[in-house]
């Protein structure tokens, strides 16, 4: 049985893993990124470490510069005594000088405890210096050799050597620091490098197999495909694909199989058809080659009666009864002829009506006076209920031919029994003619299939006609607006009811 | 000269076959009988031990074939030649004693087969 496409129920998605690999490797991208970023950094915290001591220890030169320059000025005031002023400047500007380096030194040297407490006792051991120094320049006079002799030039002798020893002991702090800065980074030269390849290696790993994983999954859903579509090339339309994975694979495999089983389907429809239509066709044609055979007979005794010179002795009744077998035949193949092409111009939509307002029930009168004497050869009784004044719109040639198609049928199947014809008005808008054999009946199943072209409910071997009244009959009354249904069980007779629009007369 | 009186049973379901056939059969001096199926022929047949059977094949109730198939195992009928009137192509062999003869029926070849079948 063909189930709706909807109930397959798609759990997973080739196209989402496919996003999953494009989001790994973006991800992986971004984390070799940071990787390279952090290693980098590392390496820059280095250098600028390298170029910082650089600075520092030129800071120190400087400062010690200044320091010698400041010393060489306090031994020329000390004994000269004169100039003092230019002096008092030059020292100053060297002293300040010396004081600058160190607040420079300073400030560089913030990430460093240990160079940054020498520098800070470098700066009070200068302002100190300073201080003593200052006595000397503030003398009116120069002391005594002997006396004090310059004793603030050896106190600030005094403190220039202990400045230069402090300077020396950071130079070394900071050209130790420096050498560590450099070997970190020559020690860690290959890391960025390293980060880099390591990283790249797990995430194209990662993303192979991964990538690789969904790749099989794939081959095998597209590989089971790619085979039931072979196989059903091949002509096995009964063959049902497996459905591996609920994904859009899935979903597609779902769909073929469906498609298949509807062309499956189609196939068997399309190979009826054919069916019915040949096995109309052979009916067809010994139907139409069935009155042939009297007709020839007749004419040829005819022929063979005129040459012997016996037709004369002949008595006219028996002459009437060859012609009116041949007549007969004749009215035979015109009917037969007839309803081929009816069916030809129902199809192809070619049925014209030309309708005109007429009473039903008479038109049903007519039509049976016309039959009777077939009526009474096969011994039927026939019962009318026919209810006056019941007018239709109709295309008389068409009705009349639907109803001798009803009873003709009534008589064919009706086993002999009383047949009854009723018109009656159903309501306002319509009436109905009732057809009512107490034949053999039809079965329900075959209720439906009747009023189908080529279709009959008797095996055609047993009664003649091409099994296409009904169908006739059906068309036309659908024409006019109307329908046509059939009462019946088996055993029981059949009833063929036909209803016909029609407008109740408004009394005037 | 002994007039001998031949008896053919004509077996078709179509009332106008029928009749056309009994109608020429008698104008030519023999007795006809007929019947709707092969039942009936069969009864008529076993009855009237007939000279001939024109045998239609399509018919309802028993059709020609199965009537083909009693006629074939009944002594006294297997001896009555005869003659098969279709449209379709007959299934089984055709004997000496079974004839076929197509629709729609020429009558001087229906004459000279059923003189021939008579007298062989």
């Amino acid at each position: 049985m063909l189930t709706n496409i909807g109930s397959f129920q798609q759990t997973s998605s080739v196209l989402k893993r496919l996003n999953w690999v494009i989001i790994l490797v973006v991800f992986s991208f971004v984390i070799e990124l940071v990787g390279l970023f952090l290693s980098s950094n590392l390496l820059v915290e280095n250098f600028s470490s390298i170029h910082m001591s650089n600075r520092l220890f030129d800071a120190t030169v400087t400062t010690s510069e200044s320091l010698e320059g400041a010393m060489t000025t306090l031994n020329k005031a000390s004994t000269e005594r004169t100039h003092l002023g230019d002096l008092y400047r030059v020292y100053q500007a060297n002293y300040a000088q010396a004081h600058d380096s160190i607040d420079s030194a300073l400030q560089m040297s913030n990430d460093s405890a240990g160079i940054n407490n020498h520098l800070k006792k470098l700066k009070e051991k200068l302002e100190t210096f300073n201080t003593s120094s200052n006595h000397i320049f503030s003398q009116e006079e120069p002391t005594p050799m002997y006396f004090s002799g310059n004793v603030d030039l050896l106190v600030a002798q005094e403190y220039k050597l202990e400045l230069d020893e402090l300077l020396r002991k950071t130079q070394l702090l900071v050209k130790e620091e420096g050498a560590n800065a450099f070997e970190t980074v020559y020690r860690l030269r290959y890391l960025p490098l390293l980060v880099t390849l390591l990283i790249t290696f797990f995430c194209v790993s990662f993303t192979i197999l991964t990538g690789g994983a969904i790749i099989r999954r794939l081959r095998k859903s597209v590989d089971n495909l790619m085979e039931a579509t072979k196989v059903v090339v091949g002509g096995n339309l009964s063959y049902h694909a497996k459905i591996i994975e609920n994904d859009e694979l899935g979903w597609f495999t779902f769909a073929f199989n469906q498609m298949i089983e509807k062309v499956a389907q189609l196939y068997q429809e399309a190979r009826y058809a054919v069916q019915i239509r040949d096995d109309f066709l052979s009916i067809a044609s010994h139907e139409l080659r069935t009155p042939i055979t009297p007709l020839k007979l007749q004419i040829q005794s005819i022929i063979r009666l005129v040459k012997q010179g016996r037709l004369a002795q002949l008595p006219p009744e028996q002459i009437l009864k060859m012609l009116s077998i041949t007549d007969l035949q004749i009215s035979r193949l015109t009917k037969l002829t007839d309803d081929l092409l009816d069916v030809t111009r129902i199809t192809s939509g070619k049925i014209d009506l030309r309708k005109e307002r007429a009473d039903i029930s008479k038109m049903m009168s007519e039509i049976i006076t016309k039959i009777r004497s077939e009526l009474y050869a096969q011994k039927y009784e026939i019962t009318m209920n026919l209810q006056p004044g019941l007018f239709v719109e109709m295309d008389l040639s068409r009705i009349e031919q639907v109803f001798t198609n009803l009873l003709s049928n009534a008589m064919k199947y009706g086993e002999g029994k009383p047949i009854e014809v009723t018109t009656s008005r159903t309501d306002p808008h319509s009436i109905e003619v009732r057809v009512q054999d107490h034949g053999q009946g039809i079965a329900l199943a075959d209720q439906e299939r009747i009023f189908g072209r080529f279709e009959r409910a008797a095996p055609s071997a047993n009664f003649g006609g091409l099994g296409l009244g009904l169908y006739i009959v059906k068309q036309i009354v659908e024409q006019h607006l109307g329908t046509v249904r059939v009462e019946s069980s088996l055993g029981d007779g059949s009833a063929f009811i036909v209803s016909l629009p029609s407008e109740m007369a408004v009394k005037q | 000269m002994i007039q001998e009186i031949r008896k053919i049973l004509i077996i078709d379901d179509d009332v106008a076959i029928r009749t056309s056939l009994q109608q020429i059969l008698e104008f030519e001096g023999y007795t006809a009988l007929c019947a709707q199926n092969g039942k009936e022929g069969l009864a008529l047949a076993k009855e009237h031990l007939p000279n001939l059977i024109l045998l239609d094949m399509m018919m309802p109730e028993m059709n020609g074939q199965q009537f083909l198939e009693v006629w074939e195992k009944e002594e006294i009928l297997s001896t009555i030649p005869v003659i098969v009137l279709s449209v379709s192509k007959l299934d089984g062999k055709l004997t000496s004693k079974v004839k076929k003869i197509n629709k729609p029926v020429d009558l001087d070849v229906l004459f000279k087969t059923i003189s021939e079948s008579i007298r062989g």
